[in-house]
C-alpha cells in the first residue's frame, strides 16, 4: 500500500467517524404547566407571584417557578419522570380575617402527588389553594425510627412524640386523643401496598391513645411541649454510646399490658415497660389481638384529635387478604393537627392524611431505610418572640414545616 | 484455600514452562529491548489473528515473570483507585512443531492485590465499553482482588497456502470489597477467536476471523454491620445514565455477549513487514434480576446496553543497517445505546448514548549498536461523548497526549548490561462540553459528573524513568530485572467546572519492580 493511500484512508475514516459522532439524539425533555386556583372559601386571594415547587420523586430534585399574574407557572426542560407539585401562600391576619372570620395568619396550600410526565409531553395541572386556621396545639416532634449505635439493644423502645402549645393561651390536654394512622407500610419496600380506603372524610387508626384527666388537670402553657414516651426510661443512661434520648422526664407514658389483660388479651412485657412515676395514657384501641403495645410504625403518621367523640366504627383493610386487619375510622373534621411521615421522597402514594390536614408529607431520608438512625422529625420554628417563646411553623404542609434532627430533641423549644 | 489456589497456579506455571521450553529465542535476542519488541509483536498482531502464527518469524520463546506494582495519590478519577498494590506472576511461551505444521502460544497469569476506591463505586472498575451500568454508594471502600488469566492459541498449516488458528481466553476476576457495604464481585470472560489465513505468494497474506466473547459479572452486595449515623452514605444505587438511576436496586447479574469479525492483511519482505487488521464487534450487555417474583410479574432484564466497536490497527516494521523502525497506529470507535425497563409503562425507555474514538500513533527507532538504544514518540487522541437524553445531560471531551521516551544501554557485555530509560509526556485537553440541562440538581451531576469531568479535562504531565539489567544464569538462561516509576502531576484545570476532587498540588505515582526468567 502506498503511503499516500494510507493517509487518505485514515483521513476518510476519521472524517466518517467524526460526522457520525455529531448525530446525538435530542433531549426528550418535557413541560409542566401549573395553573393556581383557590377554593370557594378563599375566592379573591391574589394568585400571582406565588412560588410553585415540583419535586422529581425519582431523583428528589426540586425546581421552583413563580406564577405570573394569571396564576400560571411553567416548568420547561424537565426530565420525564413522576412529580409532586405544591404551592402555598401565607395570608396575614388582616387578610385572613376577610376569608376565615378569625384575626389569625394562615397558610393556604395546594398539592398534587405522583403526576407522571412522559418524554416530550406538556402536562397541564390545576392546583387549588385551600386551608384552615392552624391549631393552637400542634405536633412538635415525632421520634419513631429508633436509636443508632447501640447494636440494636434499644431498638425502638425509646420512641416518643411531643405536643406543643403554639398559642398565647393555656391549653388543656385532658381527654384529647392521639391516633396512629394506617396502613403500617409507608412505601419503603417494593411490595408495600398503599391504603385502599378513601382519604376524604375519614382517616384510619390502628392504635388510639387518650390523655388522662377530667378537663383541666393537664394544662400546657404557651410555648411549652408535653412529651409522650412509649417507655418513660432514661435510655441515655442505659446506653451512653447510643444516639438516643432520656425519656424518664416525659409527661406521659404508654402502658398497655394491664388494659389488655383486663380484656383477656396479652401484652408485650419486653417492649412495654411502665414507669409508675409518670402518668399513663389511656388505652382506647389497639388492632392487634395479642402481644401488642403502643409503639409507632417506623414511619409514623399521627394525628391529634379533639376530645368528646367516642370512636366505635371500624373498617377492614381491603388490601390485606391473608388476614383480617381492622382500623378505627376517625372523622377528618375532628382532627386538630396531623403529620404524615412516610418512608422516602417517592412515597406520596402512601399518604395517610388528606391534604386539608397535611398537604405534603415528610421523611427522614430521601431514599428511606432510616430505621435505627436516631433521626427524628421536628417542626421548624417560624419566629421567636421577644419573650423567648417560640412560635412553630404550621402551614399544614409537613414537607415545609418539618426538619430532620439527630438525636431527637424532647422539649427543645420549651421556655425555661 | 489461598495456599491451594497458589499451589495449583504454581503447578500450571511449571508445567507450561516445561512444555514450551526448547528452542530458546528469548535468550538469543540482544537485550530486553528486542525481547519487548518480540512480545509486543505477538500481542499486537498474532493475538488478534491466531492463524497468522504460520508466519511468526521470531522463533520460540518462554518466560516466567513476577512483579509488584504500587500506585497511589490524590490526582485520580474520583470514582477510581486512590491506591493500588498488585503482585503478578506470569508465564508465556511460543512453541513450534515444524514437522507437524503446528505452532502454539500459551500464557497464564495470576494477579493478587488490594485497592482503595473513590466514592460512588461498588464495581471495582468502571465499564470500558461505554456502558452506564454499575452499582454505586457514596462510601469509599477497600478491595482485595485476584485475577486469573489463561490465554492459549494454536495454529496449523492446512496446506501450503492455507493456515488455520484458534485463540481461547479465559479470564476470571474476583474482587472483594472489605468495607461495608460489601460486594463480592466476580467476573468471568471467555473468548473464542478462530481464523483462517491465505498465503498468496509468500509475501502477501489475507486473514479472516470470527470472535465470540461472553462476559459474566456477578455482584453480590451485602451489609454486614450497622451503619452508624451516616446511613445515606451506604444507600445503594444502580447507575443507568447521567442522572438516571435506580433508587432501590435488586440483586442482578450482568451478561455481556459480544460477536465480531475481522479481516487482516500482511505484507512481508526480507527487510520490512506491514500489517493491517480491521475488527468489528457487536455487543449486548444485559442486567438480569437474580430472582423473579411471579407475583409482581417483573421482567428479567431491566437494563440493557448494545454497542458497535470498530478497531483498525496498522503496524509497519522496517529493518535498516543501523536498526529498525516500528510504527503502530490504532484507531478504535465505540458507539452504544442504553435502555431501561420501566415497570410503569411496561416498556424499555431508551435514555443513553455513548460514542468514543481513541487513536494511538507510536513510532520507535531501535538502534542495533549504539548507546542510544531506542527512541520513541507517541500520540494519543481520546474523544468521548455521553448523552442522557432523558435529562438532556451531555458530557463530551477530547484530549491529546504526546510522549517522548528514550533508552540508553551501558556497555555491550552480554554477561551483564544495564539499560536506563526515561519518558516525558504531556496531556492536554482540546475541547470539553458539560451541559447537565435537567440534571443540574441531580446528585449524579453534583457528586459524580462534575468532579469526574474536571479530572478528564485537566492537563497533566507525566515523567517516568526505568532501569533494567539482565544477565546469564546457569544453563544459559537469561534473567532480567526492571525497576520503573511514573509520576503524574496536574498543571491546569480547564475551568469547565467550578469543583474538582483534586488540586494542582496533588499528584499520582506508579512504581513497579519485575523479575523475568527467560528460557
Amino acid at each position: 500500500m502506498k503511503k499516500i493511500n494510507l493517509r487518505l484512508f485514515i483521513t476518510a475514516l476519521v472524517a466518517v467517524i467524526t460526522i457520525s459522532a455529531c448525530e446525538k439524539k435530542a433531549p426528550e425533555l418535557s413541560v409542566i404547566e401549573v395553573t393556581l386556583a383557590t377554593s370557594a372559601a378563599f375566592d379573591g386571594v391574589a394568585i400571582g407571584n406565588i412560588p410553585v415547587e415540583i419535586t422529581n420523586t425519582i431523583d428528589n430534585t426540586k425546581k421552583t417557578v413563580l406564577t405570573n399574574q394569571a396564576g400560571v407557572a411553567i416548568f420547561e426542560d424537565i426530565a420525564p419522570s413522576t412529580y409532586n407539585i405544591s404551592a402555598s401562600k401565607e395570608l396575614t391576619a388582616e387578610i385572613a380575617f376577610n376569608y376565615t372570620g378569625f384575626n389569625k395568619a394562615i397558610t393556604i396550600n395546594a398539592n398534587l402527588q405522583n403526576i407522571a410526565v412522559m418524554p416530550l409531553q406538556t402536562i397541564r395541572q390545576t392546583l387549588t389553594l385551600d386551608g384552615k386556621a392552624g391549631g393552637d396545639l400542634v405536633i412538635k416532634e415525632v421520634y419513631s425510627l429508633g436509636a443508632a449505635n447501640d447494636g440494636y439493644a434499644i431498638m425502638f423502645k425509646d420512641q416518643f412524640f411531643e405536643i406543643f402549645n403554639n398559642s398565647d393561651e393555656t391549653q388543656y390536654l385532658d381527654k384529647l386523643y392521639i391516633a396512629y394512622l394506617s396502613p403500617s407500610k409507608a412505601g419503603q419496600g417494593s411490595t408495600d401496598v398503599p391504603l385502599g380506603l378513601p382519604l376524604t372524610s375519614f382517616v384510619y387508626a390502628s392504635k388510639i391513645l387518650q390523655f388522662p384527666g377530667t378537663g383541666t388537670q393537664y394544662p400546657l402553657e404557651p410555648g411549652m411541649g408535653a412529651v409522650i414516651a412509649i417507655n418513660a426510661i432514661n435510655y441515655k443512661e442505659l446506653k451512653p454510646l447510643a444516639l438516643t434520648v432520656d425519656n424518664s422526664t416525659a409527661q406521659f407514658d404508654t402502658y398497655a399490658i394491664t388494659w389488655l389483660q383486663s380484656l383477656g388479651r396479652t401484652g408485650n412485657s419486653f417492649f412495654d415497660v411502665d414507669n409508675p412515676n409518670v402518668p399513663n395514657m389511656n388505652c382506647i384501641y389497639l388492632n392487634i389481638q395479642n402481644n401488642g403495645f403502643f409503639n409507632m410504625d417506623d414511619y409514623a403518621s399521627i394525628a391529634l384529635v379533639k376530645s368528646g367523640p367516642v370512636f366505635t366504627e371500624t373498617i377492614k383493610d381491603p388490601t390485606i387478604t391473608t388476614s383480617e386487619v381492622f382500623y378505627m375510622k376517625i372523622p377528618v373534621s375532628e382532627i386538630i393537627d396531623g403529620v404524615d411521615i412516610l418512608a422516602k421522597s417517592s412515597s406520596a402514594a402512601f399518604k395517610r392524611l388528606p391534604a386539608v390536614i397535611d398537604s405534603g408529607f415528610t421523611y427522614a431520608q430521601e431514599n428511606g431505610s432510616a430505621n435505627y438512625t436516631g433521626k427524628s422529625l421536628r417542626r421548624k420554628v417560624a419566629k421567636t418572640l421577644a419573650s423567648g417563646r417560640k412560635v412553630l411553623q404550621d402551614s399544614n404542609n409537613s414537607s415545609n414545616d418539618f426538619e430532620v434532627v439527630a438525636p431527637a430533641t424532647p422539649r427543645s423549644y420549651n421556655l425555661n | 484455600m489461598m495456599k491451594k489456589q497458589l499451589g495449583i497456579v504454581g503447578i500450571i506455571f511449571l508445567s507450561i514452562g516445561s512444555c514450551f521450553a526448547g528452542n530458546p529465542d528469548s535468550t538469543r535476542v540482544t537485550d530486553v529491548i528486542d525481547r519487548s519488541l518480540q512480545r509486543e509483536e505477538y500481542h499486537l498482531i498474532f493475538d488478534k489473528v491466531p492463524s497468522l502464527l504460520s508466519v511468526w518469524e521470531k522463533g520460540d520463546y518462554a518466560l516466567i515473570s513476577t512483579g509488584f506494582s504500587s500506585s497511589g495519590g490524590d490526582y485520580v478519577h474520583p470514582q477510581l483507585f486512590f491506591s493500588k498494590n498488585l503482585f503478578e506472576i506470569k508465564s508465556e511461551s511460543v512453541k513450534s512443531l515444524p514437522v507437524n505444521g503446528w505452532r502454539f502460544f500459551g500464557s497464564v497469569a495470576y494477579t493478587n492485590g488490594n485497592a482503595e476506591t473513590g466514592k460512588w463505586n461498588m464495581s471495582y472498575n468502571l465499564p470500558t465499553n461505554g456502558s452506564p451500568y454499575y452499582y454505586m454508594i457514596e462510601q469509599e471502600g477497600t478491595w482485595k482482588s485476584q485475577s486469573y488469566d489463561f490465554n492459549v492459541a494454536a495454529q496449523k498449516n492446512i496446506s501450503g497456502r492455507l493456515s488455520a488458528g484458534i485463540g481461547l481466553k479465559y479470564l476470571g476476576d474476583l474482587h472483594f470489597r472489605t468495607f461495608d457495604s460489601r460486594n463480592d464481585n466476580t467476573t468471568l470472560k471467555i473468548q473464542v477467536l478462530p481464523s483462517l489465513t491465505m498465503n498468496f505468494d509468500g509475501k502477501n497474506y489475507i486473514s479472516i476471523g470470527l470472535l465470540y466473547q461472553r462476559l459474566k459479572n456477578e455482584p453480590n452486595i451485602s451489609n454486614k454491620y450497622q451503619h452508624g449515623t451516616e446511613p445515606e452514605k451506604y444507600h445503594l444505587f444502580f447507575n443507568q445514565g447521567l442522572g438516571t438511576w435506580d433508587n432501590s436496586p435488586s440483586q442482578m447479574r450482568m451478561i455481556d455477549s459480544r460477536y465480531g469479525a475481522l479481516i487482516s492483511y500482511r505484507k512481508f519482505s526480507a527487510n520490512s513487514s506491514f500489517d493491517a487488521i480491521y475488527a468489528i464487534d457487536y455487543g449486548s450487555e444485559e442486567w438480569l434480576l437474580k430472582s423473579l417474583s411471579t407475583l409482581n410479574n417483573r421482567r428479567e432484564d431491566i437494563s440493557r446496553y448494545s454497542y458497535f466497536s470498530h478497531d483498525l490497527s496498522l503496524r509497519h516494521r522496517s529493518v535498516t543497517s543501523s536498526g529498525s523502525f516500528v510504527t503502530n497506529f490504532d484507531i478504535k470507535n465505540i458507539h452504544g445505546d442504553g435502555a431501561v425497563y420501566k415497570e410503569s409503562t411496561n416498556a424499555y425507555q431508551d435514555n443513553y448514548q455513548f460514542f468514543s474514538i481513541t487513536a494511538d500513533l507510536d513510532v520507535s527507532y531501535i538502534r542495533s549498536n549504539s548507546v542510544l538504544r531506542q527512541l520513541s514518540a507517541k500520540l494519543r487522541l481520546d474523544n468521548s461523548s455521553q448523552n442522557d437524553y432523558n435529562y438532556g445531560h451531555i458530557l463530551e471531551y477530547t484530549n491529546l497526549e504526546g510522549t517522548l521516551s528514550a533508552d540508553v544501554i551501558s556497555g555491550k557485555n552480554r554477561a551483564v548490561n544495564l539499560i536506563f530509560g526515561g519518558l516525558f509526556s504531556y496531556k492536554m485537553n482540546l475541547s470539553g462540553n458539560h451541559n447537565p440541562m435537567a440534571a443540574s440538581s441531580n446528585f449524579f451531576n453534583t457528586e459524580i459528573a462534575i468532579p469526574a469531568f474536571a479530572y478528564h479535562t485537566s492537563d497533566f504531565y507525566r515523567a517516568g524513568a526505568r532501569v533494567c539489567s539482565e544477565f546469564d544464569i546457569a544453563g544459559g538462561y537469561r534473567l532480567d530485572i526492571s525497576l520503573s516509576g511514573d509520576f503524574l502531576k496536574p498543571i491546569k484545570l480547564n475551568n469547565y467546572e467550578n469543583r474538582s476532587s483534586f488540586t494542582l498540588n496533588d499528584k499520582y505515582y506508579l512504581m513497579s519492580l519485575s523479575l523475568c526468567f527467560n528460557f
